[in-house]
């Protein structure tokens, strides 16, 4: 373990107050406004603030069972609507106007203000919709980049796509139902219309509509277990690797345009996975994918694999838009920080051992591709006490501690009900 | 008019006719009147003012009008007139006339009425019962068309004049019999019903059923399985039970509706009804029990055919023991008559040899759970009869053994023993209930050696953790053993010295189940072959005992035990002891180890103890031993060598001993012993002039304090220096403040104790009080010296407890409670004044009064409450620990009803370090929610979190602390409402999953206990 | 459970099965299995003396010191499942050989004092269907009554079982595991099996 010796540079911030009171499931960062909203096995939603920590509101009766999974809608501005994802097999949307409430977000100086937050609930979040359809639990949700398709998955094997066509009026647009098991994720891509779902079936789907009709456009089967989450890399995140001007380097940088955002995957199997699409052009046989006859398939390949460090299932990534930077949680408590660097020699030192600097497992990928290892640069162990952590998530950093606008903050939710706030700093370590 | 003044009288008169007329006129809802018409012509008749025929003529012509209703309405008064004639009034052929009167007309309504009332009259003659019976069979079988009531009077009839006049009824035979079947087919009414079946039933007993079997049978049986559900105020009160009942008897009348009743019965089986299959199982058995047995032995075949497979297909417990007892019974009953068929074979051989056949096939299959059942039957069977088990053990021991033998695995031999036993189980009954002497041939016998041998290779021969395998062995050896006259005594000897072995040597930490039932075996035996544990037990486990004691204690303690364990049965009893006391002499010579001893001399006591329900005086028989044992430890002490009886330990073992065998002894015996051995050893040891000058002369303390409990405060008891109390009080209390050996000086507190509480009288009481009052503590060297306290504490318990100065005694301690040097000792010693003493008993003759403890408590409590408050804070936690130390010696009623005051004293408790009063609070706690939650409800927030605290700290809180919390919290749920706990089950899950963690074991248990026990509270969440 | 899957299932006697519960409360009989020695000698009451703090529990004596510690270990696990009914026989997994002391494992995990409990069953038969409902069982058990230091992993014995795979990994998945136990007809049967636990 060369580089496992890393000076953990998490530390924590805040737990969010209060906690919920049993297994908290998820935590979504708000895209625009400095509030996480959590949903927990109590049934309940709680919108917790960034600035102070503490609860601004909660969303509860609306589901009979856990809550497991929440996504904020994109692109909205003046309202907030929160879709969310029970085991009761049905998906809510929520609505807030969110005018009335910016001040109360931003402002710093109000303290625990849990209490008139629990009065204010009713009026504050209006009940927009159920979406019933899912035979069974449904699992994860998620908004496509425009913000006019939802997405849920659920244990009934399907994923659905729902499409927003008026005011609390949606319509079932696909049902894709190819997985063979749960289907335990779902994920849009940052600006195609193209979708990713993760499945009790080992296999990751991506889904484009082709002629108004859904349809699967590639299986990426390498996970020897259930695949738990997804997480797409931001738009120019790549842009973010310190570079040194050299012939590899731009050239890297123009094969990355092409082929343009990729996807991490984490499963029971204790991997975590970096895909990348081959670009059109120059398309070549490759065990890794299921070529399938038709103009949109595609070919996806596995870039890379992460350091290995979990020692239990892992439930959860994050891909750093702004930063480039991936943390995954899991069973076994620990949070880790991974992150790409530019390596001149990657073709020399290819086949890395676990824990080490680890590149592209794929010859032809590294060939046309060379260039960056994803090392461990943060980790904590026992973030949750004894507890499992079920998710974690970058956010914009938003309390008095903040350094700059661009500073990102590691939301962990845990099997204990708490939601913890992390602060990772500052990179600068020498080559 | 002259004449006119004679009309009244006349009037007077009773006039038959218009009192006839008077009843003909009253209409159907005048009955009363009408039936009170019908009694005062009953009277005239009686007193003779008319005569019967005036009545009959007053009818006459209604009777001959062409009216049916007038003519049954005249007949009806007749009958009311019947009815009300006292059975006497009648001449015989009055009777007569009436009755040949009455059945020319039985077809009109009223007759049959008529001749109810009148043949009950005792001048009704068989003759007359016989004409009336005809009559009514032959004209009256259009019953059926007639109206319930009159069913039922024509019913009734038949069934009065049966009742009545049997022997003449009988007299009609056939007639009869066939009659009234007919007569009674398709009658519905219950109470009727009733009638018919008392009727069928004595006909099925007493006539000749000839070739009308079948129809009679059918008349009955066509009701069967009888339901009736009876209206809701149904006046007769008949009973679907009543129904069940009779028609039953009647089943079961006679035993040549057997070839009818089983086949059918039977075939009922089918329905999968199991309140039908349980009337069925009744009826067949009311049959077995009066049908003979070869009708039985007709049908024994088709019974098994249908029952077995009730028993090994049962859905239901009940239902297979049903049929379990219903095979049994038949094999029973055909046991009692040993009737035999053509080819000489009895029946009852045929039928056992049928099913032991099957249920041997059955138990080829041993782990399938129908052989469990068939090992059922054979037991059923073979308990019912001693030829029945004969037949049995003949019939599947030899397969069974060869099978146990052939089989593979521990398993399926397993099963078999169970089998084994399950019928060996049954031989012990049987031979109990029919004692059979050694000569009359015996089956078993044949097979004893080969079981014995089997069983003993099982126990001693199997890997040691086959530990059910071995129980089973042993089980069934002990029943083998518990056979009377089966087993030589040879043969028994050898299965208890196995027991010896596995109660001697066996892992009893591993397989304690084997090694307790070993000795409950050997216990069992000593009822019936005492003479065999005499001779070879108990020698072989004195021989395990070793003279000089050894530091193994596991190994003389276990045949120590186990000795005094059979000292318990009155037959080995003294044997025992006086073997144990040669061990102790054994053990004394050989200066043995001072455990050895102690453990001989305890084992001692509880033999004799144990003998105390049988003979009141058993001492008696030991004082010698104990005399002896006495002199020794005398002569050792002043000797000052060392020896076991130097030993602390050992004297106060010694001590209890001769204790309970003085006072064990005889009255002459114990006033003896007050006399010389007290006296001897006082004088010797007590009041010498060289006072205890060495630790074993103090340790002699320990015997006095015991023959001080031992001797009774007769007026004249010889204590020498009871006259003035005041030296040798000062004496003690000088000796004991000094004494530093803890053991010795706690000889000498209760000695102290004993002497104020037992012997001290009015002077002597007044000393102890002027020591309590002066003992110093004012002077700080005392007051720091917990043993002064200690001198206090017991000087005021042994005045409190007779109740002399009890209240002015504790105003003076809690006093001290206040005082800066004495304070806190003092509280810790308030656990002394009603803790239980081992000598300080009333039946050591100390005075203990019963309300002590109760005034103690209240006084102590009413004190304490008003103090509390103004007390300083480094006060108010002595006020605590005393009162804890008083809560835990009182009676739990006593508690419950003052927990008004006691709940906030209480959680002040709980936050105090003192473990040992935390302790006792909790336990208060305990009481109070297990037996009046209510008590502690408006706290309940307050103790859980306490209670709680107490659970997850593991610094500051011991274990035991910490397991008696959790206890506590796990009995809270079920105790109060939901909605008092649901507020609360959210911390305690939160909190008891912390202590989950727990380093300590059975913290960590109870804590699981205490989560379930919660968590049942959350389960009925919402549907769904 | 409409009809029974094994009508026959072979019984080991409760006496067979190893547990700490029956020592524990014979522990003292040992070698006095008839308490001669604790009923004979009233507990040495000059031992009892307020004054002296000796006068508490044995047991509380080694409590905080660290021999006084006794970790969780294969056999408090296996004590707190044996007993836990079959759903379709009134009989413990324990006596059915559903759980066996030697299919428990404990490891450490990770950096803190982690541990992870492995239970292996064995289904009565190979193609029980009741193996998955068995495992949810033990799982349930195990979770309310480990402290959350402890993972819970039970996994159908190799060979013993037509769809050991399928069914270890349903046990395995938290999120399916975590919505059964919000299905209330499921828990209710679970309620059911759970009852007997000691």
């Amino acid at each position: 373990m060369a580089n496992g010796t890393v000076q953990p540079r998490l530390h924590p911030i805040a737990d969010l107050n209060p906690p919920a009171s049993s297994r908290a499931w998820l935590s979504a960062p708000h895209p625009n406004l400095p509030i996480v909203a959590t949903c927990a096995s109590d049934k309940t939603i709680r919108i917790y603030s960034l600035s102070n920590f503490t609860q601004v509101s909660s969303i509860s009766g609306g589901h009979k069972r856990s809550v497991r999974s929440c996504a904020w809608k994109p692109n909205l501005k003046g309202e907030s609507s929160l879709a969310t994802a029970s085991f009761d097999s049905s998906v809510g949307i929520w609505r807030r106007d969110d005018t009335a409430h910016d001040a109360k977000e931003t402002d710093f100086t109000t303290g625990g203000q849990g209490d008139n937050a629990e009065e204010e609930e009713d009026e504050e979040w209006r009940f927009a919709l159920v979406l019933d359809g899912h035979d069974s639990e449904v699992k994860g949700v998620s908004w496509s980049a425009g913000g006019n398709f939802l997405a849920t998955c659920s244990r009934d094997k399907s994923v659905w796509i729902w499409e927003e066509v008026g005011d609390d009026d949606f319509e079932t647009i696909a049902v894709l139902q190819e997985h063979t098991a749960d289907v335990k994720c779902v994920a849009w891509h940052p600006e195609e219309e193209m979708l990713a779902s993760g499945s009790y079936d080992n296999d990751i789907r991506l889904w484009k509509e082709d002629a108004d009709d859904w349809t699967c456009i590639g299986v990426l089967s390498d996970h020897s277990n259930t695949v738990w989450s997804l997480a797409w890399e931001g738009l120019e995140s790549y842009k973010h690797i310190d570079s040194f001007t050299s012939p590899d380097h731009t050239a890297w940088l123009q094969r990355r345009q092409q082929s343009g955002p990729r996807l991490a995957s984490c499963s029971d199997d204790l991997h975590i996975k970096i895909w990348r699409r081959n670009p059109r052009e120059k398309q070549k046989q490759n065990p890794l994918s299921i070529i399938r006859s038709g103009s949109i398939e595609e070919e996806w390949v596995i870039e890379a694999e992460l350091p290995q460090r979990h020692d239990r299932t892992i439930y959860a990534i994050s891909w750093s838009a702004s930063t480039g930077m991936i943390v995954s949680a899991g069973s076994d408590g620990q949070i880790i920080v991974y992150r790409e660097k530019w390596q001149e020699d990657t073709l020399m030192t290819n086949n890395d051992t676990d824990g080490g600097p680890s590149t592209s497992v794929d010859e032809d990928a590294s060939k046309d591709i060379a260039g960056t290892t994803w090392h461990v640069v943060g980790e904590i162990t026992g973030a949750h006490g004894p507890f499992e952590i079920n998710h974690v998530a970058w956010a914009k950093r938003a309390d008095r501690g903040k350094t700059s606008d661009q500073e990102e903050v590691i939301i962990s939710t845990g099997d204990d009900g708490s939601v913890k706030v992390w602060s990772f700093s500052a990179i600068s370590e020498s080559p | 008019m002259a004449m006119e003044g004679v009309i009244p009288a006349e009037q007077q008169v009773f006039d038959p006719v218009s009192q006839a007329r008077n009843y003909m006129h009253t209409d159907e809802n005048q009955k009363d009147s009408a039936e009170q018409l019908a009694r005062e012509t009953a009277s005239q008749l009686e007193e003779k003012n008319i005569t019967l025929i005036a009545v009959i003529e007053s009818i006459g012509e209604y009777m001959r009008d062409e009216d049916n209703t007038i003519r049954s309405k005249s007949l009806g008064y007749l009958a009311g007139i019947l009815e009300h004639l006292p059975s006497k009034t009648l001449s015989r052929q009055q009777v007569d006339v009436i009755c040949t009167f009455l059945v020319q007309r039985i077809e009109d309504g009223g007759a049959v009425e008529g001749l109810l009332a009148l043949q009950s009259s005792f001048r009704f003659s068989g003759d007359m019962a016989i004409t009336t019976t005809r009559a009514i069979l032959e004209n009256l079988q259009d019953i059926q068309t007639k109206p319930q009531r009159q069913r039922h009077s024509i019913i009734r009839l038949v069934h009065d004049l049966l009742g009545n006049h049997r022997n003449a009824i009988k007299t009609m035979g056939t007639v009869f019999l066939v009659g009234v079947i007919d007569l009674f087919g398709g009658e519905k009414d219950p109470r009727n019903l009733m009638l018919v079946f008392s009727v069928v039933y004595v006909v099925a007993m007493e006539w000749d059923l000839e070739n009308h079997v079948e129809s009679l049978f059918d008349s009955i049986f066509c009701y069967y399985p009888i339901t009736f559900r009876p209206p809701p105020n149904d006046p007769y009160r008949i009973t679907a039970q009543d129904l069940k009942l009779r028609l039953r008897q009647c089943i079961a009348a006679s035993s040549r509706f057997g070839e009818y009743a089983f086949p059918q019965l039977l075939e009922k089986l089918d329905s999968g009804s199991p309140n039908i299959k349980r009337d069925v199982f009744d009826t067949l058995m009311a049959c077995i029990e009066t049908y003979g047995a070869r009708v039985l032995a007709e049908h024994s075949n088709n019974l098994w055919e249908s029952l077995k497979y009730e028993v090994f297909h049962a859905q239901e417990e009940d239902l297979a023991d049903e049929a379990l007892k219903i095979v049994q019974a038949n094999a029973a009953r055909l046991c009692t008559e040993l009737a035999t068929d053509d080819n000489g074979i009895s029946f009852v051989k045929q039928y056992l040899d049928m099913i032991s056949k099957e249920c041997l096939e059955k138990l080829r299959e041993p782990q399938h759970k129908q052989a469990k059942y068939a090992s059922m039957i054979l037991a059923a069977l073979a308990v019912s009869d001693h030829r029945a088990l004969d037949e049995i053990t003949k019939a599947i021991f030899p397969s069974l053994l060869s099978l146990y033998q052939g089989a593979e695995t521990i398993e399926s031999r397993r099963s078999f023993l169970e089998c084994f036993l399950i019928i060996l189980g049954a031989a012990v009954d049987v031979f109990r209930a029919q004692p059979r002497s050694r000569t009359d041939h015996i089956p078993l016998e044949k097979f004893k050696d080969t079981l014995l041998q089997r069983f003993s290779q099982a126990l001693m021969g199997t890997a040691p953790e086959e530990m059910s395998y071995r129980i089973l062995a042993l089980s069934c050896l002990a029943k083998l053993s518990n056979i009377p006259s089966i087993l030589s005594d040879e043969e028994v000897g050898l299965a208890v010295q196995y027991f010896n072995e596995i109660v001697l040597t066996e892992d009893a930490d591993g397989r304690p189940d084997l090694v307790s039932k070993a000795i409950d075996t050997l216990l069992e035996l000593s009822e019936s072959r005492s003479q065999i544990l005499l001779n070879i037990t108990v020698p072989r486990l004195l021989a395990g005992l070793p003279d000089a004691g050894s530091t193994d204690t596991k190994r003389y303690q276990r045949g120590i035990s186990i000795l005094a364990r059979l000292s318990t049965k009155h037959n080995l009893s003294d044997t025992v002891i006086r073997r144990l006391f040669g061990r102790l002499d054994a053990a004394l010579i050989n200066t043995a180890t001072p455990q050895y001893c102690e453990a001989l001399l305890a084992a001692l006591a509880y033999a004799i103890k144990s003998q105390l329900p049988m003979q009141a005086h058993v001492g008696e028989n030991y004082v010698q031993k104990a005399t002896d044992l006495i002199k020794r430890s005398g002569e050792v002490a002043k000797a000052g060598v060392s020896d076991p009886l130097t030993n602390m330990g050992v004297l106060r073992a010694l001590g209890r001993l001769v204790c309970l065998i003085i006072q064990t002894a005889s009255d002459s015996t114990r006033a003896n012993f007050n006399n010389e051995v007290y006296t001897l050893f006082t004088n010797e040891f007590i009041i010498t002039d060289d006072k205890y000058s060495t630790v074993i002369k103090q340790q002699t303390i320990i015997l006095s304090t015991y023959f001080l409990a031992a001797i009774n405060d007769k007026p004249g008891s010889p204590l020498r220096y009871a006259a003035d109390h005041r030296p040798i009080l000062e004496d003690l209390v000088a000796i004991t403040i000094a004494s530093k050996e803890p053991g010795i000086q706690f000889a000498f507190l209760q000695h102290i104790t004993l002497l104020v509480n037992k012997f001290a009288d009015q002077s002597g009481l007044l000393v102890a009080w002027n020591i309590c009052k002066n003992i110093g503590l004012a002077d700080s060297r005392n007051a720091t010296n917990p043993d002064a306290v200690k001198v206090l504490m017991f000087l005021a318990k042994a005045q409190i407890l007779r109740m002399s100065n009890t209240k002015a005694l504790l105003d003076h301690l809690l006093g001290l409670l206040e005082m800066e040097d004495c304070g806190a000792l003092v509280a810790t010693g308030f656990e002394i004044l009603l803790s239980q003493d081992e000598v300080l008993t009333k039946q050591n003759g100390a005075k203990i009064r019963l309300l002590s403890g109760q005034v103690v408590f209240t006084h102590t409590l009413a004190h304490i409450t008003k103090a509390f408050t103004g007390a300083a804070p480094g006060v108010r936690p002595r006020y605590l620990i005393a009162l804890g130390g008083i809560l835990k010696h009182i009676d739990r009623q006593l508690v419950l009803s003052h927990m008004k005051e006691l709940n906030p004293l209480l959680l002040q408790s709980l936050i105090v370090p003192e473990t040992a009063l935390k302790g006792a609070v909790i336990s208060v706690l305990a009481i109070a929610i297990s037996e009046n939650p209510l008590s502690v409800e408006e706290h309940l927030s307050s103790i859980i979190a306490q209670l709680l605290q107490i659970a997850m700290n593991k610094a500051t809180n011991e274990a035991l602390l910490r397991l008696q919390a959790v206890r506590c919290l796990s009995m809270i749920p079920g105790k109060f409402k939901e909605f008092v706990l649901i507020p609360h089950t959210k911390t305690v899950d939160r909190d008891v999953v912390k202590v989950l963690d727990d380093p300590r074991r059975d913290v960590r248990k109870a804590a699981v206990d205490c989560r379930t026990a919660w968590l049942a509270l959350d389960e009925p969440d919402e549907d769904d | 459970m409409e009809s029974i899957q094994n009508a026959n299932p072979t019984i080991r006697a409760a006496s067979d099965l190893p547990t700490r519960r029956r020592k524990a409360s014979f522990s003292t009989a040992a070698s006095d299995p008839l308490g001669i020695f604790t009923q004979a000698i009233p507990s040495p009451s000059y031992n009892f003396d307020p004054f002296s703090s000796s006068s508490t529990s044995p047991i509380s004596s080694d409590s905080d010191s660290e021999e006084g510690t006794e970790p969780i270990d294969t056999q408090e696990i296996y004590d707190l499942i044996s007993t836990i009914s079959d759903p379709e026989h009134p009989l413990s997994l324990g006596s059915l050989a559903v759980v066996n002391l030697p299919d428990i494992y404990i490891r450490p995990l990770g950096a803190q004092d982690l541990q992870v409990v492995t239970v292996e069953i064995t289904p009565t038969i190979t193609h029980c269907s009741l193996a998955t409902l068995i495992g949810l069982g033990i799982r349930v058990r195990l979770e309310r009554c480990l402290p959350p230091r402890f993972r819970v992993d039970v996994r159908v014995k190799e060979g013993t079982h037509s769809t050991a795979e399928q069914v270890t990994k349903q046990l395995g998945d938290k999120e399916r595991v975590a919505a059964a136990m919000e299905n209330q007809q499921l828990m209710g049967v679970l309620k059911k099996m759970l009852e007997t636990c000691q």
